[in-house]
């Protein structure tokens, strides 16, 4: 299963050229964030983490949402998305 | 003053959960929730007399007809207008406006006439007249507005002239909550000569409307921000203005005949107010659910709708106005201002905190809400917003300041 499985919903936000927002299906989404947790070092579960990355401002919601700002466009989100994901 | 516990239990959806929690509805201004009066009145529409309007001379047809005129007299009625004649129905009010821009603007509106928009303006104003302007050449001009969410008066004087055409304005800011004086804003456009549309999705749910007394040419509104269905919008017109305006759409109920006559062409004459304005098959349930909105609206007072609302903004912002951390924008009197309060949370985007409210069952608006130049007058690039309506509780407010509180926390942790 690949963590595109995980996501339910991809929306540019509104007010933020350069920003999306990741929702993941309800059954992925506690799988979805601590795979994000593990990857920063995370240990301390928050309603909100915000991380940094190469430019880009990624807000990680417990409740399985992320917010990225700073990407160019959608296909720079799928290849964030695919590094994270990956790592 | 009508009872909100009383009024919460005409509405089914307030009963759901969200994520757990009970939810709490803050985002009126993007669309109210719907009585079940209105449900039931759409639903009966479908059930009993679904026919097409103005086509048949059967029974059904009939009775269709006489609930879609009905809805246009009972809108008259609820804004002051002189008749149903002045009351277009249209998809939502941004239809409304583009319906003016397009048969004013692009009949009679060329090079060296104005258009004046204002900074608070919603983008479904800005953006026709912007399209038009271009194929027509006249000029757009922004009234400012100031610091502390008006309208500038000074600037929209000095702005007027007699190259003005129109004068586009917000009847409540969708942003700051600001009541407009579009009263004196007639009065002052009328002086040279000019038109003013009024852009009444934020007011005409919430305040006591009479177009009459207001002298406005134009109101532009939404049904679904008023207890009714998506899909039905209402343009307000001036009789003298609307029977000399060109139809912006053309189709069948917009005309009286059509005829080929040889060696001269089609020869159409476009049947009278206000079904010139409304070509093709119109969506007759949409007004039958608009109309019974108006009856609920009525049946608790628009001044008690408006008086409730206040108290609950008074309310909402004296509790905002004592949290550190947490911006308000618009005007400070709650007396100036309808229900309408957008605010950003030290350290995080509109978005962060809509999403942590959202984590409350609390539902808020969060982006530039289609109003980017006033997002910008300001020096910020969205923010959140919280609206209410009849059926919202001081309790709600509470349990929402709560919630600022903690994201203010989490805010100052990251």
């Amino acid at each position: 299963m690949s963590y595109r499985d995980y996501i339910r919903k991809i929306e540019k936000l509104c007010g933020e050229k350069k920003g999306f927002m990741v929702l993941f299906k309800d059954e992925y989404s506690e799988e979805a964030v601590s795979k994000l947790y593990k990857v920063f070092n995370i240990s301390r579960v928050r309603p909100l983490v915000r991380v940094r990355k190469d430019g880009l401002e990624i807000n990680i919601f417990r409740t399985g949402k992320i917010i990225i700002k700073g990407l160019e466009d959608e296909d720079e989100l799928w290849s964030t998305l695919d590094e994270l994901y990956s790592a | 003053m009508f009872d909100p516990y009383e009024v919460r239990r005409d509405f089914p959806i307030l009963d759901r959960r969200v994520g757990g929690k009970r939810l709490i509805y803050f985002d009126n201004a993007a669309t109210s929730q719907k009585p079940i009066q209105v449900i039931e009145a759409v639903s009966n529409y479908y059930r009993y007399y679904n026919s097409n309007v103005h086509r048949a001379v059967h029974t059904m047809s009939q009775e269709a007809s006489q609930l879609y005129e009905d809805a246009h007299e009972y809108v008259a009625r609820f804004i002051g207008a002189d008749s149903y004649r002045e009351i277009i129905f249209v998809k939502n009010a941004t239809e409304a406006i583009n319906l003016v821009a397009y048969s004013l603007g692009l009949h009679e509106f060329g090079e060296g006439d104005e258009v004046l928009v204002t900074l608070m303006d919603h983008h479904s104003t800005i953006v026709p007249w912007h399209i038009i302007s271009k194929v027509k050449g006249f000029k757009i001009r922004y009234v400012n507005v100031t610091g502390d969410g008006h309208i500038d008066m000074d600037d929209l004087e000095s702005k007027l002239s007699s190259r003005t055409r129109i004068l586009c304005v917000p009847h409540v800011s969708n942003v700051l909550g600001t009541i407009n004086d579009v009263a004196e804003m007639a009065k002052m456009v009328h002086e040279v000569g000019g038109y003013i549309l009024v852009d009444g999705a934020q007011s005409v749910p919430h305040i006591p409307i009479d177009v009459k007394k207001l002298g406005i040419d134009f109101l532009a509104f939404s049904g679904h921000k008023m207890l009714g269905p998506m899909g039905i919008g209402v343009l307000y017109g001036r009789e003298d203005i609307l029977e000399d305006m060109e139809p912006f759409l053309g189709g069948g109920d917009m005309i009286s005949s059509v005829h080929l006559e040889p060696g001269v062409g089609f020869r159409i004459e476009y049947n009278d107010l206000p079904w010139k304005f409304e070509a093709g098959t119109p969506n007759v349930a949409g007004a039958v659910g608009l109309m019974e909105a108006v009856k609920y609206l009525e049946r608790l007072g628009m001044e008690n709708v408006h008086s409730y609302e206040r108290e609950l903004v008074r309310y909402a912002m004296g509790l905002m106005d004592g949290l550190d951390g947490v911006e308000v924008y618009g005007p400070r009197d709650p007396g100036e201002r309808a229900g309408v309060v957008a605010f950003n949370v030290r350290g995080i985007g509109g978005h962060e905190a809509a999403s942590l409210l959202d984590d409350y069952g609390i539902m808020v608006r969060s982006g530039h809400h289609c109003a980017q130049p006033l997002h910008d007058r300001f020096g910020i690039t969205n923010s959140a917003r919280a609206s209410f309506y009849i059926y919202n509780l001081k309790e709600e407010i509470d349990i929402f300041i709560d919630a600022l509180k903690e994201i203010v926390v989490v805010s100052s942790e990251l």
